[in-house]
């Protein structure tokens, strides 16, 4: 798994490569958390592009609720894009799909972001 | 939180690897910026070989002398191998042996048989005459000097012994006439004292530079013969010659520096007169003799003039009896051509030495074997490379050692010391045997089998720790793997010990016919199911997964399915979506870990197959209708527990008609995997349920789709537990 960290418009972008399983889970959360508190400090919101990620364990999903829970506290917003049918498919079992917002590309979603 | 925990944990582990790289000790840590020379040296074991080859060049190098007594033992047994062959003689000795002394009386002799002897030699051919014998003080036998010591005789036999010639006169006569060195003896300190006289005749000894003089072995004084002797004697020499220290005699010195004036020694003298030569010259300049110049003829020599003898054993040949000289018991041409020496050698001779090849040899016999090898050049040569061969060798195999052991097995490194230095020997043997050159192996090999020892001795140790460590390792791995064992059991104990029996429910309706099915995987996933009546007909059920493997996943699935339960036993007449909304608030307050839980949960009515359900981010479970085609129960459903306080979950609902069966299953099934890393997959699950339905015993069924799960994964570990529940609705 790799993790970019891209800042378009003020909206932090985490843009995710590979799979997020058990092994890169906790690489995964590291990366997450120290976005959020830019995204806080920018006064935006953090968007995944996850149009890279093939594969997503429920460890994923677990880090993807961390954020959101944060992001609730902080009161900014954390939003999903670029889901591959896998990846889609994990989010609509798993209802994930009922508690993010999903957009089709990263542009659109920073796009919502800044609504 | 966990995210700080996290982080928090994450630069700790940074600044504990700093830790290690500071506190650890190994060496290794050290080195990995250090420039290519501290690269050579070091190396386990390294640092302290190449300190001590070093101190051992400076030992070899640097203590000159102190170390010849370690040589000599090399170079004696050289000699005692091969000793030196006499092929001819070409010096004799005439020993007044034993024989001589009963036949001849007791020693010392009147002179006149002295004289006897020397003339009896002479006569046989001898080229010189060498005396290894003194005549300080006057012969008392002398007829002259009995006429004064006895007072018995009358005058008349008194004056006529007056008139005869005294012994000392009779042997100086034959002295003059024929060439005879006379020996003298070297002394120093109070002893000499007594002999220091104003002038004396010294023999005819030259330095070619009045250094040299500084490297003679140094006396006061020398013991004189008579007068009337040394007046006639053609040579003097002095006969001194000391042994080393360990007594045995290795190096002979061919001259003296007797207050400040250069004396040849006897041998010298008997050379110098044989040859016929008035003369004698050291050659050399500053302090370093390089030979001794005899008429025409240069005798090399070691630099401080003396001469290392190669001896043969001691050979009777050399030897003839003074009382068989003196019968004419022996070849009229006997001496021809040779140089002869006297000395006394009976009974009560206590000039004996020892020689690397015989451990009691007579001085005289020494002294001929000097001349022997002034004659033949054959003295043995330690050359001035000798000792840079010597520090080289030690070198090549200290430096063998030190590069070799570390890095290949360590028989090889010593291998090649025993191969390199067996050839050294082999070699200094033959310079020795076939160049009389003293090149010793032995102590360059000792010493660097000091290095050979510090590196085995180093590497020994290093293994041993190495072994202790890896002993430490493997404990600590099996304390490691224990407690996780451990662990795992702990968390299967709890995750299977809270699991109802199903197939005993109380009071289940006969409506209704309900199995389940957990495995744990290796590492306890966190599956859970529950099941028991709410009321007289209705039957809640729930299948979970939590996110998250062993312990805390168990105790979370424990939680889970008690917060669950109490929710549902809250009251008639709660919906399932208010007990599932129930469940969820309370286990969200109970989550310090923040794990989740998936959860397919509903109530069915014995009697109608009328199921109130809700999907909490479970996989949608199948029905599988009587006649075996199986369909997705699609759910609207929410997000697992514990992911969205408060969230709203929809209750649905379905009736099931008589002979369907609702079969719920968490991704260990979907998500089983074979050997190839392929996934069992939602096409396979459907096959097997349709399986089924030919089981007319539900838990049968669920044993056969077991199976065919375990067979797909073909002996793969399961990653995850599997966790199967199916509920029949017979009818009413």
């Amino acid at each position: 798994m790799e993790c970019r960290k891209e800042n378009k418009d003020g909206v932090i972008v985490l843009v995710v490569d590979g799979a997020i399983d058990h092994e890169t889970a906790a690489a995964f959360e590291q990366a997450v958390m120290p976005s959020l508190d830019e995204a806080e400090a920018a006064g935006t919101g953090l968007v995944f592009d996850m149009s890279g990620v093939d594969y997503m364990s429920s460890v994923g999903l677990r880090v993807l609720m961390l954020a959101a829970k944060a992001a609730k506290q902080k009161s900014i917003s954390v939003v999903v894009a670029g889901l591959q049918a896998t990846l889609a498919e994990i989010f609509q079992i798993s209802r994930f799909d009922k508690i993010f917002t999903i957009y089709d590309t990263a542009d659109a979603a920073v796009a919502g972001v800044r609504g | 939180m966990t995210n700080d925990d996290k982080s928090g944990s994450g630069g700790a582990s940074g600044k504990n690897r700093g830790e290690d790289l500071v506190g650890d000790g190994d060496e290794t840590v050290g080195w990995s910026n250090a420039g290519p020379i501290r690269t050579i040296i070091t190396g386990k074991g390294r640092p302290l070989s190449v300190f001590l080859l070093l101190v051992a060049l400076v030992v070899l190098l640097g203590t000159g002398d102190l170390l010849t007594p370690w040589r000599n033992m090399g170079f004696d047994i050289q000699q005692r191998l091969h000793p030196r062959q006499a092929e001819n003689l070409p010096v004799m000795i005439v020993e007044i042996d034993e024989k001589a002394l009963q036949a001849y009386g007791q020693w010392p002799w009147p002179r006149t048989m002295v004289a006897n002897l020397i003339q009896a030699i002479t006569f046989r051919g001898a080229l010189v005459v060498g005396l290894d014998l003194l005549f300080p003080e006057p012969d008392r036998l002398s007829l002259n000097q009995i006429a004064e010591d006895r007072d018995d005789l009358s005058d008349e036999v008194r004056n006529i012994l007056r008139t005869v010639r005294s012994n000392d006169e009779i042997l100086a006569g034959v002295v003059g006439r024929v060439p005879v060195v006379l020996g003298r003896a070297a002394l120093t300190g109070d002893e000499a004292e007594v002999w220091k006289k104003a002038s004396k005749p010294m023999p005819p000894t030259d330095l070619q530079d009045p250094s040299l003089l500084n490297v003679l072995p140094k006396a006061d004084a020398v013991v004189t013969n008579l007068p009337v002797l040394e007046g006639n004697a053609i040579g003097l020499g002095v006969l001194n010659g000391e042994p080393d220290s360990d007594g045995i005699v290795r190096r002979v010195p061919l001259a003296m520096n007797i207050d400040g004036e250069p004396h040849a020694g006897m041998i010298l003298e008997v050379l110098r007169v044989g040859l016929g030569s008035p003369d004698l010259m050291f050659l050399g300049q500053e302090g370093r003799v390089s030979g001794v110049r005899i008429g025409p003829t240069d005798f090399p020599t070691d630099p401080d003039a003396r001469v290392t003898p190669y001896f043969t054993e001691s050979l009777d040949a050399r030897f003839v009896s003074a009382a068989d000289v003196l019968s004419g018991r022996v070849d009229s041409i006997l001496f021809k051509n040779r140089l002869v020496l006297v000395g006394v050698t009976g009974i009560g001779v206590v000039d004996k030495r020892a020689t690397p090849v015989s451990p009691l040899v007579h001085g005289v016999e020494i002294q001929a074997q000097v001349l022997e090898n002034l004659l033949y050049g054959t003295r043995l040569i330690r050359p001035a490379w000798a000792i840079w061969a010597e520090a080289a060798l030690m070198l090549v195999l200290g430096g063998l050692v030190i590069w070799l052991m570390p890095i290949v097995k360590p028989w090889i490194p010593v291998a090649l010391f025993v191969v390199v230095g067996g050839a050294a020997a082999v070699a200094s043997h033959l310079a020795f045997r076939f160049g009389q050159l003293q090149l010793d192996p032995i102590l360059p090999s000792v010493l660097s089998t000091v290095i050979l020892l510090s590196m085995l001795g180093v590497m020994i140790a290093e293994i041993d720790r190495r072994r202790r460590t890896l002993r430490a390792t493997l404990q600590t791995e099996r304390i490691g793997a224990a407690r996780i064992a451990g662990e795992l059991q702990a968390a299967r104990d709890i995750q299977m010990g809270i699991l109802p029996d199903v197939s005993a429910l109380p009071g289940v309706p006969a409506g209704i016919d309900i199995a389940a099915f957990l495995e744990s995987a290796k590492e306890v996933g966190g599956d859970l199911y529950d099941a028991f009546m709410v009321d007289e007909k209705r039957l809640f059920f729930l299948v979970g997964d939590v996110t998250g493997k062993g312990v805390p996943a168990s105790l979370f699935m424990a939680l889970s399915k008690a917060m669950s339960k109490s929710a549902a036993l809250r009251g008639p007449g709660v919906a399932m979506n208010a007990i599932i909304e129930m469940a969820n608030d309370e286990i969200s307050r109970e989550n310090p870990a923040d794990l989740f839980v998936t959860m397919f949960a509903g109530v069915i009515d014995g009697e109608t197959g009328h199921v109130e359900f809700c999907n909490a981010g479970h996989e949608d479970p199948h029905i599988v209708s009587a006649d075996g085609t199986v369909r997705v129960l699609e759910c609207d459903g929410g997000p697992p527990l514990c992911v969205f306080e408060g969230f709203p979950y929809p209750k649905e609902t379905l009736t099931l008609a008589p002979g369907e069966t609702l079969v719920i299953t968490t991704d260990g099934v979907t998500e089983a995997r074979n050997t190839t890393g392929g996934f069992y997959g939602h096409d396979r699950l459907e096959v097997g349920l349709g399986r089924m339905v030919g089981e007319a015993d539900l838990n049968a069924g669920l044993g056969t789709l077991v199976r065919d799960v375990r067979t797909f994964e073909d002996g793969a570990d399961p990653t995850d537990d599997l966790t199967l529940m199916a509920i029949r609705f017979k009818g009413a």
